[in-house]
Order: structure tokens, then sequence, then C-alpha cells
């Protein structure tokens, strides 16, 4: 630690457990649709192209090579700290001898790039991901990963289970909110998102058969190939063409509140962390002819909704309090998670007021795959 | 002025706010000074790297804390910034919710640039926890002014006559830490009260002379008391000022704060009505003894270990269920004493006075 660096106190009552962490035996249901890319562009520029472009020096925008948006319910029986050394306790017990959390988990992912600006195109650009939709059930896990991470956690009450079928899937979220903008409207529990499917294929039930291009991957001798292959984590990336996300790198902007004027910011910065996926089995597909992805948008849940949206011109069914749709592709499967690399890539610069010039600006944009090279050929880091 | 930017994660509950018909309930108990001592020693009177233009310290005497559960069953920001939140421009913010927290006087004193502690000092009060059934709240509480806030299940339930009163808290921990021990919904505090106190507020302030000090620091605060209000003009209850830290953590380092300061604010009760005052020997105080709760036991009501076993008799396993059986009641207890106990119902609003101290602000 610096001779200037700031210490965090965690008080004696706070049950926070930084990262990183270790989720094995997950379970993940995964649903992708194309996404509404105007909006996605509308979100990056609200939420990360803050300021002047020179200044800054990147630009994200839309991945236009994989224009997809993905929902992933994700189911962790057992959720660990994973810190490599001895944490900062004094004599309390260490985070990763205290027990074992479990919890639910609900995200929609934008890929986005960023872009380096003139000069560091190639050094920094890189695709990661926008959750601009992520609810938890586990009360500190959103508090962590607001606090630390920047991610927008809210905590929902998650239900998963089956749908009408065997071996289908049926997930339900609902989350605090107010039904309408009428003065007065009292918060409370809203249900916001129903996901429904078939049973996973091969199946006798249900729709015609499916027309997505991820059918090619359903026929025996591709099946049979996944299966066999499936703990091969790089092969699963490649021959899913990206369905499986390997190593889902985020981006979010993490910023606080002036407590006596709530709109002005005192510190905001883009943070990346990394959940790294290994182990993968069990991977089987929906008939997404058979799933149905219904998301409430009354009151306050509405402002959400551009973002997570289908496509224009995608077909959907929508009306005043929600919109429906099928996705291109479902599937799910099993899966170890790491979460880690947690990193600041931004520091914005922040009006201090009391007489002060702004925070500086910091920058660590490298992307992944230049940094060890970057660390051995670069600038030592000061 | 730098612009937060708002979203769908941010809809919360901006200062100030106003909340009406609140129903407070206040349990006096006795804290230590080597405690509250350690505690402002830990929290606010380091150097980070900084010191604080402020050195805070125990009052003189007997040291009380003020355990305080609320029912707010309609609260709303009556900040401009709320009318104007989220890209919608819609004010989200009407809720209700239920709170649980520990607050003590302490007395803060300003400190010279030469290291000398003004001898006047402000009588302020510090609230080491909170626990709140309310997602917003816990958000907006933690990230504006910094309270120590925690979800939790809430039970509030006031009885069918007046002094009457069953409180439970649960929160999601781990009883017994272990590698293989499982996080659960574990019940953190049981408080009843079994009816009004015979004495009344003044012949109990003479039968328990500790407490003088202590309540007429509270009742500054225009909290309660009706009976000691009379001929004392509203503009004499300032409130309480409420002196928290705020602060979050470096991504990178764990350990690091990228922010961390002092903010005040403050409480004021307006609009008091029906008051009660408990009768102390009629009010049981439990905190359930798990290991998630057991560092905040011992370093604030200086329990090393449990002093009654099993769970309390409302939440015997073998008795009728009730509102609160969801959680497990299977812990054995830290029985805290009350001294003094006292509910009303009021109008309260809230305010940010100011953040009085950002630590590394210094270039």
């Amino acid at each position: 630690m610096s001779p200037e660096a700031i210490p965090y106190v965690q008080s004696a009552a706070s049950q926070e457990v930084p990262p990183p962490y270790h989720f094995p035996g997950v379970t993940v249901n995964a649903f992708v649709w194309e996404a509404n890319l105007p909006q996605v562009q509308v979100y990056c520029d609200r939420f990360f192209n803050l300021g002047d472009a020179q200044e800054r020096g990147f630009t994200y925008r839309p991945a236009a090579a994989w224009p997809y948006a993905i929902l992933l319910v994700i189911d962790y029986p057992v959720m660990l700290s994973a810190s490599p050394v001895p944490e900062n306790v004094g004599n309390e017990t260490p985070y990763g001898n205290r027990g074992i959390v479990s919890q639910r988990e609900v995200f929609v992912a934008l890929p986005v790039v960023r872009f380096g600006g003139a000069g560091r195109l190639l050094s920094d650009t890189n695709l990661e991901f926008a959750l601009p939709f992520i609810v938890v059930g586990e009360p500190m896990s959103a508090v962590c990963g607001r606090e630390m991470l920047g991610l927008e956690k809210l905590r929902a009450e998650i239900t998963i289970g089956e749908s009408e079928f065997p071996d289908s899937f049926r997930g339900r979220v609902g989350l605090p909110g107010w039904a309408t903008d009428e003065e007065g409207e009292m918060q409370r529990m809203l249900p916001f998102l129903e996901v429904d499917t078939g049973p996973a294929v091969p199946t006798w039930r249900g729709s015609a058969k499916e027309t997505s291009p991820w059918t090619l991957l359903r026929s025996r001798t591709a099946g049979n190939l996944i299966g066999a292959m499936a703990t091969a984590s790089e092969f699963v990336g490649t021959v899913s063409a990206g369905l499986v996300p390997t190593a889902m790198q985020t981006v979010s902007l993490k910023q606080f509140r002036d407590a006596r004027n709530p709109g002005k910011a005192l510190y905001q910065a883009l943070i990346s962390c990394r959940s790294k996926y290994t182990s993968i089995e069990n991977f089987e597909f929906y008939n997404e002819n058979d799933v149905y992805i219904k998301f409430y948008t009354n009151g306050s849940l509405a402002e959400i909704i551009p973002f997570v949206d289908i496509a224009s011109g995608g077909e959907k069914i929508a009306d005043e309090q929600s919109i429906a749709f099928r996705p291109k592709a479902a599937y799910r499967f099993n899966a170890t998670i790491d979460f880690d690399n947690m990193r600041t890539l931004h520091t914005f610069p922040v009006d201090r007021g009391h007489g002060l010039p702004p925070t500086k600006a910091t920058s660590d944009l490298i992307s992944p795959w230049l940094r060890p090279w970057q660390g051995f050929f670069g600038r030592p880091t000061p | 002025m730098t612009r937060f930017i708002e979203s769908f994660a941010t809809q919360q509950l901006l200062p100030p706010w106003r909340a009406t018909g609140a129903r407070t309930s206040g349990f006096a108990i006795r804290l230590t000074e080597e405690r509250i001592r350690d505690y402002l020693a830990r929290y606010f009177n380091g150097g980070y790297p900084d010191e604080a233009p402020f050195h805070y310290l125990p009052l003189p005497g007997p040291q009380f804390g003020m355990l305080t559960t609320c029912y707010f069953p309609d609260v709303c920001s009556t900040s401009p910034q709320a009318a104007m939140h989220g890209p919608s421009q819609a004010s989200w913010d009407h809720l209700s919710h239920r709170e649980v927290y520990l607050a003590f006087p302490v007395m803060r004193h300003g400190v010279t640039k030469d290291n000398l502690l003004n001898v006047a000092g402000t009588v302020v009060w510090v609230q080491p926890f909170m626990y709140s059934d309310n997602d917003s709240v816990v958000f907006s509480s933690r990230e504006i002014w910094g309270t120590d806030t925690f979800l939790a299940d809430i039970v509030r339930e006031d009885g069918p006559s007046p002094g009457q009163l069953h409180f439970d808290a649960g929160m999601i921990g781990i009883k017994k830490f272990s590698p293989r021990s499982r996080s659960e919904m574990l019940a953190v505090l049981h408080i009843t009260a079994g009816g009004v106190d015979p004495l009344g507020a003044r012949e109990r302030l003479k039968a328990n002379p500790d407490l003088e000090a202590f309540l007429k620091t509270l009742g500054v605060s225009g909290a309660f008391m009706e009976e000691m209000q009379k001929g004392v003009r509203r503009s004499d209850y300032p409130g309480l000022e409420v002196n928290n830290l705020k602060q979050f953590r470096d991504c990178y380092d764990m350990g690091q704060a990228i922010y961390r300061a002092i903010v005040a604010s403050k409480a004021i009760h307006s609009e008091i009505e029906n008051v009660v005052f408990y009768d102390p020997d009629k009010v049981e105080i439990e905190f359930m003894w798990s290991d998630s709760v057991a560092e905040m036991l011992r370093t604030l009501l200086n329990a090393e270990k449990p002093n009654d076993t099993g769970p309390p008799a409302l939440h015997d396993p073998t008795g009728p269920a009730g509102a609160a059986d969801k959680m497990d009641w299977d812990m054995d207890r830290v029985v805290v004493k009350a001294e003094f106990g006292f509910s009303f119902t009021s109008n309260v609003t809230f305010e940010v006075i100011s953040t009085i101290h950002t630590y590394g602000m210094t270039s």
C-alpha cells in the first residue's frame, strides 16, 4: 500500500466478501437475440463515453460483428472466496473459511468494443460486455457488486425450475419497483421477466424443428462431438461461435453520489472484471421456437427496456404492460466460473469543489492480449 | 459539477426525504466506554492518511446507546433531483420499510492546525449498523449518506394494548464458520415489550439516575418525551446530528478505499403523538449469536459469548408458527437489559447537512 493510500475499514457488522470468487457446479441457461444496436450505442454513450473523446482516449461502440444480446440465468450452488492471500481481517476468520453462499443471478450482456484513440487503436481496442441489467438473489452480492465493481446490481426474487414439460426451463424475476408514474405510487414487488422453454432437444415435443444456424450443432454427429469435447472450453468457445462466453470481460461505470447534492457524482470510473468459464459440460440446446421471453414494461421498469429489447424489425408481441419475443438461440450448460481480474480501466476527472482542481483522469486500457507483452517490453508501471 | 449518470439501478431514495406516520420504538441499553472509544478509534479518529479536523470522544459518565426500530409506512424524497429521476424524469421514490439500528452519542471536538482539541464539542450520534427490509433504502443509505445498512427480513407487530411490541430481524448469514458451512436466513434480533411503564418517565429517571444525562441528550432531539416537551418551542429541537463514515473500496486492492469521508446528516421528528413508555422490566432484547454477527456483538456490546441458551421462548420450535419462523432461531443468545424504552408516532424529515471531511482531498 502506498503511503498516500486511504485504507478501507470493513465494519464489524458487514458480511461483505470481496472478490475474487470461485463458483463450481454452476448451471447456466442462456438465451440469445438480436440486440437493438442503436440503443446499445445510446447505452455506451450514456455510461462509458463520458466527456470528450479525445481527452478520454477511447470510444465504446456496439460489437457489430456479434450483434446479439445474451440473457444468462445462472444458478450458483456454491460461491467461495478465492482470495490467494490472507485478507486483512485481524483475528477474524478468513473469508475463504467462513462457509458457502449460494444464489441465483440473471443478467443481460451486450457485447461492446472499446476502440482505442489515435495511435492506440491496436493496443487499447478490446471486446467487452456491458451489463445493463443484472439482478441477484443474495443481498450482499448486490452490495459488493455495486460498491466494489460498479455493476448495476439489484436484488430480485428469482425463481427457476421446469416449465410445463419435464427437462424444460422456467425462470421468473420479480423486482421492487413502481407500477405507474402517478404521484404517490408506492414501491412494491413487480414481475419483470418471464422465460419458458420446451424440453431440451432432441425431443418429440414442441414446435416444428427450429431454423436457426444452431440446428446444425444438434445433429447426432455434432451433438456427440460437443458432448465429447465439451470439457475443452476453448473448443466449445469455437464450435459454439461465441455462445458460451469462455472468458467474459465486463465493463461497468462505477460511480457514487455526493451526499448533499445527489445529482453530483463524486467518483466515476470504468471497471473491468473477468468471468472465466471452465469445465463446461452437459451443453444442450432448447428449440428456440418453443422459447418465450417476456419483459414487463410498466412504470419504473420501462427505463431498462430499450437496452434489453430485440432489434427493431424483430418479431415481438408488445402491449402496454410487456414485450415478448423468441430468441435466436437457447441452450444450457454446466460450468465452473472464476470471477477475477478486477481493474480500473479509466477514472474520469470529477469536480471536487472547495477551490480544488478536478481529480486527475487515469487510464489502464491495454487490451488483455497485449498486457503480458506490455509488461515485458513496456515502461515499468510507476 | 460532474453529473451523476442516472440509471435503472439508481432509482434511489434521494435525500432529503420525508416520512409520514412513522412508528418508532427506542430502547436505551448500556454500552461500555472502552468499546465506544475503540469504535471511534477504528472508524473516525485515525490517519487515512490525513486526519479529519475532528476528534471523537465518548461522552463523560455512564454510556448508553439507543436500539431503535421504526416502521415507515410512507417515505418519499423531497429532493429536486428526485423529480428528474432517471432518463424518464419520473419520480420513483414513495416506499415503505422497517428498520432497526444502534446509535450512541459521542462528543465531536474540533482539532486546530496545531493539533489541539477545542474543548467545546458538539454532541453527535454514530450508527454502527442498521438493518432495513427495503433494497432501495439499503442502497441509498450506504451509497449516499454512508450508513452501514444491511438488508434484513423484519417483522414488527404492535400489540393490541399500548406498550406491547414484538420485533424480529433476520439476515442471510452463517451460523458457524467453517469451509463447509452454508448460508441461511438467520435470526439476528428479537425484541418484545410487554406493557406500559407504571412509573412514568420522571419516576423512571429517579429510579435510574444514570440515565439522566443520556435522556437529556436524547430529549434535545425532540424525538420523544412529550412530558418533557411542554413549554419548549419546536425550534428548540434541532434534531439529531448523525455522523457516518462513507467509504468505497478500490476494485483492484480491496483493502484500499477510492473514497472515504465523514457525512453529517440530521433526522427531525415532528407531529409527535401516541407516546408510550415501555416498562423496562417487561422488555426483552435478545441478539442471536451466530458467527456472522459475533464480531459485531463483541466489539459493540462487549459480549464475549452468549449469556443464555437456546432461542427466545416465543420462537421455541415446538410452539405455534409465527411470521418470523422462516428464520433459523436455533442459536444461543445475548440478552441485553433495556434501561428505558418508549414509542411514538411522528413525521420524520431527514437531510444531509454536509460532507464534513473527505480524506485525501489535500491537493
